[in-house]
């Protein structure tokens, strides 16, 4: 998750290192963690896009109430994907 | 000086003060590499203004003309969860770029939509991008777990929401 706020590049960089946590043997959560928190958190395109059309504080409390996301967005595609690992007997996700 | 002025001026100051060290550190492993992103600086400055500009003055112009009653009706302060899930829909619906979901939020907001539905709207826009989904995402993962990504994030925008509709804020 902190990876994902703070690694910078557009949609051509973050997919592909996304895939590659999983082909190293990171599992799906943790992918679907970063990728969630560069959408939600990515430094990049809140100061260049956001803050310009809403304001320091629009987006100061934006990022704050974000902040849990992420890591909700883990842990639910952790369980899911044990839940259908359990059920199906795959746990293949690359 | 009221308190959206002094965050402005503290985030403007920490920006800054974060250039300066960065430029600072480029210039003490060498000259020529903080010579060289000063020039991609400047030319991708030069690149973004004028877009950042037509997204700023453009979204004050959707904001003029969106029908008001309507907005403040479906996703205004008073909307409350009915609002944030339109709001929801509608972000998650909003095809574009950087700038496009920006530019309506913040045409919403200044159109009277409240803030939790401005959030719920940025952050369901921010998560789905149809056209990214389509067009990066499902190319280079396998399907299932763009799949997965895409249900996980179901409840997002509506916490969010509904989190920016308890504390008050912004």
């Amino acid at each position: 998750m902190v990876m994902g706020a703070v690694l910078p590049g557009g949609p051509l960089t973050i997919y592909p290192v996304a895939g590659a946590f999983l082909l190293l043997g990171a599992d799906v959560g943790t992918a679907i963690a970063f990728i969630t928190a560069w959408n939600l958190l990515g430094y990049n395109r809140a100061l260049i896009w956001e803050l310009p059309f809403f304001g320091p504080e629009f987006v100061g409390w934006r990022i704050l109430l974000a902040l849990p996301l992420p890591l909700l967005a883990g842990l639910m595609a952790r369980s899911a994907a044990r839940a259908i690992a359990a059920r199906w007997g795959s746990d293949q996700w690359t | 000086m009221d308190l959206s002025a002094i965050i402005g001026f503290v985030v403007g100051v920490v920006l800054w003060g974060l250039v300066a060290a960065l430029a600072l550190t480029a210039a003490v492993r060498s000259k020529a590499l903080c010579r060289e992103g000063l020039t991609e600086g400047a030319r991708d400055f030069f690149i973004l203004i004028p877009r950042v500009l037509v997204g700023v003055v453009g979204s004050g112009y959707i904001a003029a003309i969106m029908p008001q009653d309507l907005i403040s009706h479906w996703i205004g302060p008073n909307s409350g969860l009915v609002g944030i899930a339109i709001a929801t829909v509608v972000g998650a619906a909003t095809p574009g770029g950087a700038v496009v979901g920006f530019a309506i939020g913040a045409a919403a907001l200044k159109g009277g939509a409240g803030a939790p539905q401005v959030i719920a709207y940025t952050t369901a826009w921010s998560l789905y991008t149809i056209q990214r989904l389509f067009n990066w995402e499902i190319h280079m993962m396998a399907p299932r777990v763009v799949w997965l990504r895409a249900a996980t994030s179901f409840p997002l925008p509506f916490l969010a929401g509904i989190a920016a509709m308890l504390v008050g804020k912004p």
